[in-house]
């Protein structure tokens, strides 16, 4: 058996948990393409799981960030290097191959279909569907698991070697207040003890779990609800194998085994199909064109926001009617609400025939174009769309 | 009809242009409501398959000619400002708006007849949450895709989206 | 149980009230030496359509297909059960000797006039907190001493400073309200929030220093824009006596029970059956008829942990534990009692009608208990208590009905602020809620809305209409890109403003029963006499002055009528409308404000009131009639938050006494 990639560097956690942001970031817009292609007020059984998952991915990114910010390192969209690899970026492109993590394979931007659940389920895996770990090539540098990577990340975060106890500090911490909406809690970090919490928070919810926990009850809880009315939630893998299979688990089963609870309905009919076309910097000047684009450029706004508020910097709004106006607005609080306006725009997206490719609609890019010639470039075309909307009559 | 030797639009594709030139949102604006199928069914419904086949074909020539010359004058000649159209214009611009069928104004209805489906309704909980009036204001419709906490306090804009 | 009787505690109605009391009782009664575990039954006389997440989203679908989307549209109406409804609100036709010639009962209402009674409530589980707005204003103190203060209406049985502790943990435990105690200045309590709040509870505020369990709710785009515009404005108003009244016009954000951020330890309360919706506000604009998330208390979130926590059947493990038992479709139509004619007694059981909606007869059934708890809303209160003859010695059950009569004014602002977005209200104007001006006419509460014209003109829909055209000609206005252009310079810039008056208690104000008038399940509807005195009226042209003067500071002075677009003052009230008020040569449009209050006021001496402090019948000792109807006055806070004060007070009440039948 090899030995898995070990983290023996300050400079190369610190680049680990810039990675496991961007990680964490890049399984959002996988589970939200299935979720939004969702047609109004179907599925909603299926809907409510995926939507539990994404809003606990969004706190594991947080969770992540709250570390990365704790060691005195602010999180950003920039590449960086690790175990010697240059260039490794933390934002997602689709589809994409993980240069960190190899047993997890493509993620795909697919509509709700079998196949995309199936690869939600090799996501939340913890061999990511491989029988052994053996089976899973190894890439130097890089590791076979989610669950690997983040055993790596938490045995340097234990190792006063690597990160001594002065190397912590309660800085730039999203408090827990600011998340809602999902199950977990945030976990400000502020010393070993709380950065390994945090850890093991995102582990023990999600995608990096480890093996052995396919032979507990699959019911075992991740995390009580804050009502106190017997809501609870199970592991982001149990949670798939449901909706793969149809099936809720019985209390008595383990996770490794077929669902035999009671059916969980789930309708592939009721799904927008959406096809996912990679941005090739091609204008075609239609207004289908235009809206992916738009779609884009807020995601990009969003993505920006999202590390202004890892950053602890605040975002600038410009009040038309007062330009003395207090212009410093909460980042998180700004993000959230790009997030509910990427909702609208991702559905409308999906309803969207695409011109060139009958029988299928739009699908959302989640194309990050960072801030620079792309970026006015981009700008500058979403103004030209609302300039010449609904043609020249007046 | 055949412009310049292009093929005939469909039906759909003209009531589509013709919706684009009446609401002021572009095509895949109104098709990002999933309504662009509902609405012209509709709209068949109440004004009946030949009156529609006239209004599209008075709107495709118009279109059409709007398109050489860069300007909207044949359409607002021909179509909007045709006293046999009209009502069903104010009712289809309504329709797209507000996501409400209000019935035929004027003397439509002495001209046409009426047809039972011709009454004040609400096409569909989606209509309602598609309606563009809540797009045009900078707002959300009343009761569905909310903006999230905080949003109010912040000064309006109207979406890119 | 040691007595004979089927529960302990049998409660009417499944609203705000019942939940508080049955969640007080148990709590307490738990918590006592030796501790209780009652048996209690809610019986709900409509349905109980939406205790899990997926069915309350029914209702938001039902709202969106609405035609019309008044505060009941959400919510299905059933024979058997009525409900209010403001489409149905009609003028009754009065003879010219001011009686009535032909009553206006084309809905549930029976109303005989002069005026109708303007305001609905649902029956429905979770009551009518399925569409309040979610205000939380507790009452100043004047208010609870009106004769003493101003020589006019009555005083309460309590005073501020009784109810603060039950306002705290309304505040807390029940509702979750939203506010900054900074952000509270009113008048009348003596310039300084912080001691109006000061708590008793030093355990859990140190100090004495209250705080809410979530922090404010943002303040509209609106507010800001108008506090900015109508700063240093002082308003004057000149009372009968020609002596100047001024009032600083200073704007306040309102307490509400609407999640935000909370204070450290509070656990925000989601959605009912879905745990991870709701936590916060997310601006669906839609409080009234429904938040589609339910980040705006209803009951349902009280009776959902009720019967979560507290099942109706005996524990697995053995363990003590209460037990609560909710059955809708349950219609009480009697308390069966023993009091004779100006004399007391007790009660001796319900009598109620279950009803299908599968066409199957309705069935009779009897129920006991130790206590009763009629909490079905002051109006349905009254009228069965009036059917069964009971609790009436003093004459006033189903006198002194109230209402905050609204006056509406609104217009187009010279600026997009950017209407129809947030909450529906936000901010007010606390200036007039108290002032030496209430010996001769009545207090109003400013409430400034955030969704543009829609209660006054109907609007978007009817700006759509006037833009786009048809009507008689058939022709089409605007269309296209300077339709949607001008839609976006219009309804971002429309506001308006709710001038809510408090009305004053007279017992000419009243739900009477006629046996002519009776709904599908034989029982009595209610028949309502309803008027405004002289008190109220005179702050009809003092609410029309403030609000001229106010507008003309903003910038929007001029007279302006739809279908015109201009920045302007576009408040006008037809004589023809069934609302329309004339007072003075002037006519105004008053509305109803959904609150609901009177019927069965609370008061020491047995004579002239029909509960005592605790909301306990002076007639039937093991009646406890609660809700809005046992206040004396109103004030000019919404009364939601104090009956559920009052509603605490009652079940620590009910706790004490709860008999020993637990050994």
């Amino acid at each position: 058996m090899t030995e898995p990639t070990r983290i023996s560097t300050l400079e190369d956690l610190k680049a680990a948990l810039q990675l496991a942001v961007g990680l964490e970031l890049s399984t959002i817009p996988v589970y939200l393409t299935g979720l939004y292609s969702i047609e109004a007020g179907r599925n909603t059984d299926a809907a409510q799981t995926i939507r539990s998952v994404v809003m606990e991915e969004m706190l594991h990114m947080t969770l992540a960030a709250n570390v990365l910010n704790a060691l005195g390192e602010i999180p950003g969209t920039e590449p960086v290097e690790f175990q010697g690899r240059p260039n490794l970026s933390p934002i997602p492109a689709y589809p994409l191959d993980s240069p960190l993590i190899s047993g997890i394979g493509t993620l795909e931007l697919l509509p709700l279909t079998p196949r995309a659940v199936d690869s939600f389920v090799r996501i939340e895996h913890p061999l990511h569907g491989a029988a052994t770990l053996a089976a899973i090539p190894v890439q130097p540098g890089g590791f076979r698991t989610i669950g690997e990577f983040y055993d790596a990340v938490d045995a340097a975060l234990a190792d006063p070697a690597i990160c001594p106890d002065s190397a912590f500090s309660a800085v730039r911490q999203i408090p827990d207040g600011d998340y809602y909406g999902g199950a977990g809690h945030v976990i400000e970090v502020k010393d070993r003890a709380t950065a390994r919490e945090a850890v093991l928070k995102i582990i023990d919810q999600g995608e990096g779990l480890p093996e052995e926990y396919l032979h507990r009850p699959a019911k075992t809880v991740t995390d009580a609800d804050r009502l106190g009315s017997g809501w609870q939630m199970y592991s982001h893998y149990a949670r798939f194998r449901e909706l793969q299979t149809g099936r809720r688990f019985r209390t008595d089963q383990q996770a490794d085994q077929n669902p035999a609870g009671a059916m969980l309905l789930v309708d592939y009919t009721a799904v927008q199909p959406a096809l996912y076309v990679p941005r090739n910097g091609d204008v075609d000047g239609s207004p289908e064109g235009a809206a992916l684009d738009a779609f884009d450029l807020a995601y990009s706004h969003l993505v920006d926001g999202i590390y202004r508020a890892f950053a602890g910097e605040p975002t600038e709004v410009v009040d038309p009617l007062d330009v003395h106006a207090e212009r410093e607005r909460p980042s998180l609080r700004r993000a959230v609400h790009a997030m509910y306006g990427l909702r609208n725009a991702a559905i409308a997206l999906m309803r969207t025939p695409n011109p060139a490719k009958p029988g299928h609609t739009l699908c959302p890019r989640f194309s990050y174009v960072p801030p620079g010639g792309d970026r006015d470039k981009l700008t500058q075309r979403i103004e030209n769309r609302i300039e010449n909307r609904g043609g020249p009559n007046r | 009809m055949t412009d310049h030797g292009t093929p005939t639009p469909s039906p759909q594709q003209i009531f589509t242009e013709l919706s684009v030139a009446l609401t002021g949102f572009d095509r895949a604006e109104l098709a990002g409501t999933g309504l662009i199928e509902t609405y012209y069914t509709t709209l068949l419904r109440i004004i009946g398959e030949r009156e529609a086949g006239h209004l599209f074909l008075a709107a495709a020539e118009a279109l059409a000619a709007d398109r050489r010359n860069h300007d909207g004058e044949a359409l607002r000649r021909q179509v909007v400002e045709n006293p046999r159209y009209a009502p069903v214009i104010v009712s289809l611009i309504k329709l797209w708006y507000l996501g409400s069928w209000y019935p035929l104004s004027g003397g439509y209805r002495d001209i046409n007849g009426s047809t039972a489906e011709d009454v004040e309704h609400v096409v569909s909980p989606q209509a309602y949450r598609e309606g563009l009036v809540w797009i045009a204001a900078g707002a959300h419709p009343m009761g569905a895709k909310p903006p999230g906490f905080g949003s109010w306090a912040e000064p309006p804009s109207l979406p890119v989206f | 149980m040691s007595t004979s009787n089927d529960y302990d505690i049998v409660i009417v109605g499944g609203g705000i009230s019942a939940a508080t009391i049955a969640k007080t009782v148990i709590e307490k009664a738990a918590a006592q030496t030796p501790p209780r575990h009652p048996r209690i039954l809610i019986l709900e006389a409509g349905r109980a359509t939406a205790m899990s997440a997926d069915k309350y989203d029914t209702y938001v679908g039902a709202f969106q297909e609405a035609l019309a989307k008044v505060p009941n549209s959400p919510y299905p109406a059933s024979s058997s059960a009525p409900q209010p409804d403001v489409l149905d609100i009609g003028r009754p036709i009065m003879g010219p000797d001011g009686t009535t010639k032909v009553p206006s009962d084309n809905g549930y209402f029976v109303q005989m006039g002069p005026l109708p009674f303007g305001s609905d409530y649902a029956r429905s589980l979770g009551g009518t907190t399925l569409h309040w707005l979610g205000t939380c204003l507790r009452m100043l103190p004047n208010d609870f001493r009106m004769r003493d203060a101003y020589r006019h209406s009555v005083n309460w049985p309590l005073s501020y400073e009784d109810l603060k502790p039950y306002y705290e943990r309304a505040e807390w435990d029940i509702i979750g309200v939203s506010a900054n105690v900074e952000d509270q200045v009113y008048p009348g309590i003596g310039g300084d929030p912080a001691k109006f709040f000061k708590s008793a509870n030093t355990a859990k505020f140190p100090d004495g220093v209250y705080h809410f369990p979530m922090e404010r709710i943002p303040s509209s785009y609106l507010d800001q824009y108008l506090a900015k515009k109508s700063a240093g404005l002082v308003v004057e108003l000149t009372d009968r006596e020609g002596r100047p009244h001024t009032f600083p016009v200073e704007l306040s954000n309102t307490p509400v029970g609407r999640n935000s951020q909370p204070a450290e330890g509070y656990q925000v309360i989601g959605a009912v059956g879905n745990f991870d919706q709701g936590q916060r506000c997310e601006g669906n604009s839609s409080c009234i008829p429904i938040c589609p998330a339910q980040a705006k208390y209803n009951a349902l979130k009280t009776l959902y942990e009720l019967i979560v926590k507290y099942p109706d059947r005996d524990p697995a493990d053995g363990a003590r534990k209460a037990r609560v038992a909710i059955r809708s479709q349950c219609v009480v139509s009697r308390v069966r009692h023993t009091q004779q004619k100006d004399g007391t007694g007790t009660v001796t059981g319900l009598t109620y009608r279950t009803w299908f909606d599968d066409g199957s007869a309705p069935v009779d059934h009897t129920v006991t208990a130790d206590t009763y708890v009629l909490a079905a809303n002051a109006i349905e209160n009254a009228t069965l208590l009036l059917a069964s003859g009971a609790a009436n010695t003093s004459d006033q059950v189903g006198r002194n009905l109230m209402d905050h009569p609204l006056l509406l004014t609104w217009g187009l602002l010279e600026d997009g602020v950017g209407a129809y977005r947030g909450p529906g209200s936000t901010s007010g104007i606390p200036a007039f809620r108290d002032g030496s001006f209430r010996s001769e006419r009545t207090a109003f509460r400013v409430e400034i809305g955030n969704w543009g014209w829609n209660f006054p003109e109907n609007a978007p829909y009817d700006t759509v209409h006037d833009l786009v055209g048809g009507g008689e000609s058939g022709a089409v206005g605007l269309y296209g890109r300077a339709l949607r252009e001008r839609l976006g310079e219009i309804l971002p810039a429309q506001f308006r403003i709710a001038w809510e008056l408090e009305q004053d208690p007279e017992p000419t104000n009243r739900v009477t029963i006629d046996d002519r008038y009776k709904d599908a399940l034989g029982n009595h509807r209610p028949v309502i006499h309803y008027d405004l005195s002289p008190y109220v009226r005179d702050s009809l042209p003092w609410a029309a002055e403030a609000s001229r003067q106010l507008f003309t500071q903003l910038g929007i002075g001029d007279q302006v009528r739809r279908p015109e677009y201009r920045p302007g003052d576009y408040t006008h009230y037809d004589p023809n409308d069934p609302s329309a008020v004339t007072h003075d040569g002037v006519t105004y449009w008053v509305r109803g404000a959904g609150h609901v209050v009177g019927t069965h006021r609370m008061g020491d001496d047995p004579t002239t009131s029909v509960v005592d402090s605790h909301q306990r019948s002076h007639d039937l000792p093991n009646l406890y009639i609660v809700g809005c109807g046992s206040m004396p006055t109103l004030g000019t806070s919404n009364p939601t938050l104090t009956m559920t004060a009052l509603a605490l007070r009652t079940g620590d009440r009910i706790a004490e006494q709860l008999k020993g039948n637990d050994a």
